[in-house]
């Protein structure tokens, strides 16, 4: 059976999510920046009328450190931020381009080597190999849906 | 009942049935006081009535057999063969109280039938026994006199439609009114059907099964004529046993589908009926029996019997279903015609605005229509803020809707304890926010029993002490500024706080040795402190109260202060915000950041110089009137710390009888705003009661002013 993800790019890699999870993409701008966010907080943004906190998954998957190697600034304009729906509430992740829906076998994830594109590999579901590449299907409640892994707090500890 | 949403029927059901329980227990409250009164038995036989006819239609058979038990004896009592005394009360007590527990479980999604009456009902015989119709009460639920049953079955057996068949239906005898329905479902095309509907011989309630075939066609088709008639003072429920319904409809199958579906129902038939039959002459013949048209005899018919009865396992297995949510809401209409009103003036003045570019697209003088804009702009301003607290207004109930429960509590409680008390009621009509009310109830009832259970003394030790035989307890509401202050007072025994004091040094806490009595009476509200067996030192007050502190506090943002004198009583005040929705505030800013702090939190704003300020880091404290209270900094709680100054902006914040400084950046207005949950994310310190959005989109945090009861940060 095949199954849809939402690819998208995040300093260099390509990452995909359910489809089924996402509730909506909006541009970066609307980000609303908080003073002294948490760790992996972004900011929030004004989902009609709700206040979502937006997670920084390039904190979170500790990959900060790969714009420093050399991939690259991201294009700003490109910049999206992803709604998605987790343990019933929604949550936003900021990522560097939304590429495309792809298609993939339930059993074309393979969970080995996922260290070695250098992120937390208890937050990847596992790999896809397709043609233009390899995907790392992303393990969203693990990344965002509890605060108490979450360290830190506004008062900034 | 295929067809009908079953959990909406159910939704339905509790929000009607709710209210007639809560009903049945004010009233009998008020026919125990007053048990001659005529116009009371009236009512709680109203009551029982519709609560018994309302559970029947939904299937409860057992909730409504109890409550048919319970009409019985009211019946005897209305008729003046049966003295209300203290049986009959309490086993009328005992019936509502068994009817409020099944329908707390029918809610829950379980059943009626889970409750056991078998003790409620022979109490109730007992009662009704004891008038002079003997055991006519408990004789009532069984089979109904022969009559009724007796001319039904011979016509559910006769030949279908046979005129001259035994026990023929009544003369249809039509209204004007109703023959004009009839021409014009004739001129719609639809069939005039009569139907009979024959109830199971069996059945002790006839009434309601008839009813919900009727309310089943009533949805689907244009129902006429019903005999007997479902609506207004209800007959004999035998007459129930055989019902005839003249309707007209475009779909004969949906017809049919309607009609069955209904358990124990013996028998539908349908047959097709000639308009003009019912239009032409007056004779009761061609009204009663009007031709019917040929080939329609019998198929209708046919295949009714078999789907008429379903399985009684089916039934309970519908019954049994997920929790109901509650998604209705009862409002006053005065309220909504207010908001109506606002609505009407602000199409006006759309449509004024309209005019206003049309002018401008004809040329008319610019400044002309600006300023025709500025005031049709204040008016929408006028409208909007009219509108949104017309929208609050229905969020707003009065709270008799919880105190209506306190005379039954402290009644049984009263009789339970042998501790004779009267209850004062007042502020009733105060009205609070619906979310509010639904959490105030517990912790009401809670603090209530306290005071009958510890606070309250016996009557011979009253008396010893040189109060009144009977205890008092009273119970107030009223409005005060941006809060619902609710105080519960007794006349009980009081608490010492020296001995809470001691309690509490014997504990190991710090400070407690200077404590002051405000901060000793607020220990109660410990969860460690009001344990059992302290309590039981402290004149026995207490249990739970830490349960009640947290309700208010921390799930209603407001607060709760317990006062007491020895010997004299005790007092529990709440103060509670009047809607957790819109708040008035005061916005401040701290560096770069917007918060706002509710006004009700704020006591007044100071000037603070940086030379009042005492103390370490962290632990600041500075002078307020008469008392030294702590300073808080915005600066310090959420940014880089407080800059220095010589000068400093702060707000004075309030949270029970605590204060403290709360220095800011910037005092900016005062504003109302629209709280928002907080995420947990952004909140791992709780600080924030909410979060806000601005016209410009800048982000507000609420901040909860509880913070400054805390030790630590």
């Amino acid at each position: 059976m095949r199954k849809r993800y939402v690819s998208f790019s995040l300093a260099g890699g390509r990452y995909c999510i359910p489809v089924e999870l996402v509730l909506q993409i909006l541009r970066l701008e609307d980000l609303i920046a908080i003073p002294k966010p948490p760790p992996y907080v972004e900011g929030v943004i004004n989902l009609r009328g709700d206040i979502i906190p937006v997670v920084s998954l390039r904190a979170r998957l500790e990959i900060a450190g790969e714009e420093a190697a050399g991939r690259g600034t991201p294009d700003q304009r490109k910049r999206r931020v992803v709604i998605t729906r987790v343990g019933g509430k929604p949550y936003g992740r900021d990522v560097d381009e939304v590429r495309e829906i792809v298609e993939i076998e339930e059993g074309g994830i393979t969970t080995d080597a996922t260290t070695m594109f250098g992120v937390r590999a208890d937050f990847i579901i596992g790999i896809a190999q397709r043609e233009e590449g390899v995907y790392m299907v992303l393990d969203l409640p693990r990344i965002l849906g509890t605060s108490r892994d979450l360290p830190g707090a506004l008062a900034g500890q | 009942m295929s067809g009908i949403d079953e959990t909406r029927l159910r939704r339905a059901f509790l929000d009607e049935s709710e209210e007639l329980s809560q009903k049945l227990g004010e009233s009998l409250m008020a026919l125990e006081a007053d048990q001659a009164n005529a116009g009371l038995v009236n009512e709680v036989f109203r009551l029982t009535h519709s609560l018994k006819s309302e559970s029947a239609l939904m299937g409860f058979t057992t909730l409504s057999e109890l409550a048919h038990r319970m009409e019985d004896v009211l019946g005897l009592a209305r008729d003046g063969s049966l003295t209300i005394g203290k049986p009959v009360m309490d086993s009328l007590f005992a019936g509502a109280d068994l009817i409020a527990e099944m329908m707390a479980a029918i809610a829950k999604g379980g059943s009626d039938a889970d409750s056991t009456t078998t003790d409620v009902l022979q109490g109730l015989s007992a009662a009704g026994g004891n008038g002079r119709g003997r055991t006519q009460a408990s004789a009532l639920p069984q089979s109904p006199p022969t009559q009724g049953a007796g001319q039904a079955a011979p016509q559910a057996s006769g030949p279908p439609g046979s005129p001259s068949a035994p026990g023929a239906p009544a003369p249809i005898m039509l209204m004007d009114f109703e023959k004009l329905q009839l021409v014009e479902a004739r001129d719609r095309g639809e069939a005039l059907l009569r139907l009979t509907v024959s109830v199971d011989e069996g059945e002790a309630m006839k009434f309601p099964r008839a009813y919900l075939v009727f309310s089943n066609l009533e949805a689907v088709s244009n129902v006429v004529k019903v005999d007997p008639p479902m609506h207004g003072e209800t007959a004999e429920d035998s007459l129930y046993g055989r019902t005839t319904v003249l309707l007209t409809s475009g779909s004969e199958a949906e017809v049919m589908k309607a009609a069955s579906g209904v358990d124990q129902i013996a028998e539908v038939k349908i047959e097709r009926c000639r308009f003009e039959a019912f239009l032409s002459g007056a004779t009761a013949d061609a009204i009663t029996f009007p031709g019917r048209e040929p080939g329609a005899a019998g198929t209708p018919a046919a295949g009714t019997p078999e789907t008429a009865t379903t399985s009684p396992g089916q039934d309970e297995q519908a019954r049994r279903m997920g929790p109901v949510e509650k998604t209705s809401i009862r409002v006053d209409t005065r309220k909504l015609d207010d908001l109506w009103s606002l609505i009407a003036e602000l199409v006006l003045h759309k449509s004024h605005i309209a005019r206003l570019s049309e002018d401008i697209g004809h040329g008319k003088d610019v400044y002309t229509v600006r300023e025709e804009l500025v005031e049709s702009f204040d008016s929408l301003d006028k409208i909007s803020s009219g509108m949104q607290q017309a929208m609050m207004d229905t969020r707003m109930i009065p709270i008799s809707v919880i105190f209506s429960k306190f005379p039954r509590l402290v009644r049984d409680l009263s009789r339970k304890l042998g501790k004779p008390v009267d209850l004062a009621l007042s502020g009733e009509d105060t009205e609070i926010d619906r979310s509010i009310v639904e959490a105030l109830s517990d912790p009401l009832t809670h603090i209530i029993r306290n005071s009958l259970d510890h606070g309250i003394e016996f009557p011979e030790e009253r008396v010893r002490r040189g109060k009144s035989e009977k205890g008092r307890v009273s119970v107030s509401a009223r409005r005060q500024g941006g809060n619902i202050v609710i105080e519960l007072e007794d006349d009980g025994r009081g608490m010492d706080a020296e001995s809470i004091r001691r309690k509490a040094v014997g504990m190991g806490m710090s400070g407690a040795e200077s404590f002051s009595e405000a901060q000793l009476l607020d220990l109660v509200f410990l969860p460690g402190f009001s344990t059992k067996e302290i309590v039981t030192d402290l004149s026995g007050r207490g249990v739970g109260m830490d349960v009640v502190a947290t309700r208010i506090r921390s799930d209603l943002k407001g607060d709760v202060v317990l006062r007491t004198e020895q010997n004299r009583g005790t007092r529990v005040t709440l103060f509670l915000p009047l809607t957790l929705t819109i708040v008035n505030a005061m916005l401040v800013r701290g560096e770069a950041q917007l918060y706002a702090l509710p006004l009700t939190d704020v006591d007044s704003t100071a000037k603070l110089a940086g030379s009042e300020i005492r103390g370490e880091e962290g632990r600041e404290s500075a002078q307020w009137m008469e008392e030294e209270i702590p300073v808080f900094s915005l600066g310090a709680l959420f940014g880089s710390g407080r800059r220095r100054a010589d000068e400093y902006f702060a707000a004075v914040l309030r949270h029970g009888d605590r204060k403290a400084y709360l220095v800011v950046d910037e005092l900016i207005e005062e504003r109302e705003v629209v709280i928002k949950p907080v995420d947990d994310l952004l909140n791992s310190q709780k600080m924030f009661s909410g979060v806000s959005v601005l016209e410009n989109g800048k982000l507000v945090f609420i901040l909860d002013t509880s913070f400054i009861r805390r030790e630590q940060f």
